[in-house]
């Protein structure tokens, strides 16, 4: 389940940052919400970061990657939490869009995918290339289930899917 | 092959917590969750929550 949650963790990771590389914007307007340092390029710089982040815990699970990883969605939970607390925060920006509502579920959510990334610190639980690398069918299953885990729960974190009204 | 498991376990409860939300902005379980927020249905879970701290 380490494994599984840790690759969960990096794919999400990943797919954050690189939003936030392309819309820096809606993250720069809940950090200037939130009081702290707001520009588009330090946002750019630290999604970036984040992205790279993600890619090296899917290739080289380690203690040293799971803990940063596991830090990383400490991190958001303590921002989204303090969002939360700000009645002006209308978009957390998480995933580099508006309309992201910071919300306790998205707290809850950072926190357990964090510890996740502890227990898989703790086991030692391996990256998703060495799943993949150990058995091709099996890495391949787990490799589609964690994108499409990812999926889901970028969804999630965000508030649930969107519903188009007539 | 345990980690496969585990990944669609996870994908597995993800996709429920999607279609719960699904059918509740849908009104389909309006009801349910108009008793579990103590008489104040909404369509969307966040906004109203967010309202009534």
């Amino acid at each position: 389940m380490a494994a599984a949650l840790l690759a969960l963790s990096a794919v999400l990771l990943v797919a954050a940052g690189a939003s936030k590389v392309a819309q820096p914007d809606p993250a720069a307007d809940a950090l200037g919400v939130a009081g702290l340092p707001s520009q588009p390029l330090l946002v750019r710089g630290g999604a970036l970061v984040e992205a790279l982040l993600g890619i090296a815990a899917l290739i080289w699970a380690g203690i040293v990657i799971d803990v940063l990883v596991a830090l990383s969605f400490v991190a958001f939970a303590g921002f989204v939490e303090l969002l939360r607390r700000r009645p002006d925060a209308e978009s957390c920006g998480c995933f580099g869009g508006e309309g992201e509502v910071p919300s306790l579920r998205h707290v809850v959510g950072n926190l357990l995918l964090a510890a996740g990334c502890v227990v898989a610190a703790v086991t030692r639980a391996p990256s998703a290339l060495t799943v993949l690398r150990h058995s091709t069918g099996t890495g391949l299953v787990f490799v589609s289930a964690t994108i499409v885990a990812a999926w889901l729960a970028g969804m999630v974190l965000r508030g649930g899917p969107e519903v188009r009204r007539p | 092959m345990s980690e496969a498991v585990s990944a669609l376990v996870i994908a597995t409860v993800l996709l429920i917590v999607v279609v719960v939300d699904l059918l509740r902005r849908h009104g389909v379980i309006l009801r349910t969750m108009h008793e579990l927020d103590g008489g104040e249905a909404t369509s969307g879970d966040e906004p109203s929550s967010r309202q009534g701290r």
